[in-house]
């Protein structure tokens, strides 16, 4: 399952709040279509951003097609880190929106049928 | 799978299971007590673990440790659930199966309801509130693409609320960074 891809790796996943990563910003950016994937590439290999996609828009009630998970030790460093995003983006850049976590409803592992 | 079946047999074959931490509360709980070496196990097991007959031995021995020590260690971490789990990380669409992120926009006053109602779906992974209009993220994953379409209507239907779907167009993957490190 590994060869196939099916299983990503083998490996812990932490708690980032219990290791100190108290601040958890999901970053949402308007990239310009022509561009999107160009740019999507280096915002997803910065070293602070854990996941990086492309998704659709929903106009006119969400514009962002670029999401970008930053997680921190708190807000002021998140924003610093998503400032760097802006900073990389430039101009393919429309508006982004920095949307921060302040409650796990819930979390657990994958529950498909057997 | 349970976590302490999986640990308590030293030098077991690396494929034979995984461990999630029981338990899933509503805290943002933080501050455990982690020691140096901790956190240098924490490090290294985010890397690929080897696909050997005695992989615990040979994580250990990288750190420097003895297999129990590591064994302790490690069971440990997933009691405090400092790590929520330890095993294979599925990717479920190469699987056959589907995972979407959506999201809701619940009145304020309905927020625990509308809570309880969603994490109710065995479909919802992951949820959380988040500070914007859209105040509700959560994952879905299901065994079939068409089981998202099933479970958002079902979410739809039982909470009142429409339900945003975003699907994911492209990953813009990276293999293990360092931001995979913990604070020193």
């Amino acid at each position: 399952m590994l060869d196939s891809g099916v299983i990503r790796r083998i490996g812990a996943v932490p708690n980032h709040y219990a290791i100190g990563y108290t601040a958890n910003g999901m970053s949402v950016w308007d990239v310009d279509d022509s561009r999107i994937d160009e740019m999507g590439k280096q915002v997803g290999a910065l070293e602070f951003v854990t996941h990086c996609y492309r998704r659709p828009r929903r106009l006119p009630d969400w514009p962002y097609n670029l999401f970008a998970m930053v997680h921190s030790q708190n807000r002021r460093e998140v924003a610093a880190r998503v400032a760097e995003i802006a900073t990389l983006l430039g101009d393919a850049c429309r508006a982004h929106e920095i949307l921060y976590s302040t409650a796990i409803l819930k979390k657990s592992g994958l529950r498909i049928a057997a | 799978m349970r976590r302490a079946i999986l640990l308590k047999a030293p030098s077991r074959p690396a494929a034979a299971g995984f461990a999630n931490a029981r338990g899933s509360g509503p805290d943002l709980a933080s501050g455990a007590a982690l020691d140096e070496v901790d956190r240098r196990l924490i490090n290294a097991l985010q890397g690929d673990f080897p696909l050997v007959a005695e992989p615990y031995r040979q994580v250990a021995e990288a750190l420097g440790l003895d297999e129990s020590e590591l064994l302790r260690r490690l069971d440990s971490l997933l009691e405090r659930r400092v790590l929520t789990r330890f095993g294979p990380m599925f990717q479920i669409e190469r699987a056959g199966g589907a995972f979407v992120l959506a999201a809701m926009r619940v009145p304020e006053a309905e927020f625990e309801r509308v809570a309880a109602q969603v994490n109710a779906f065995s479909e919802v992974a992951h949820n959380y509130r988040r500070e914007h209009a859209l105040n509700m993220w959560f994952v879905l994953a299901t065994a079939t693409p068409q089981g998202i379409s099933e479970a958002i209507a079902a979410i739809e239907a039982v909470t009142g609320l429409p339900v945003f779907a975003f699907r994911k167009e492209r990953e813009y993957f990276v293999e293990m960074k360092p931001h995979a490190r913990i604070l020193a």
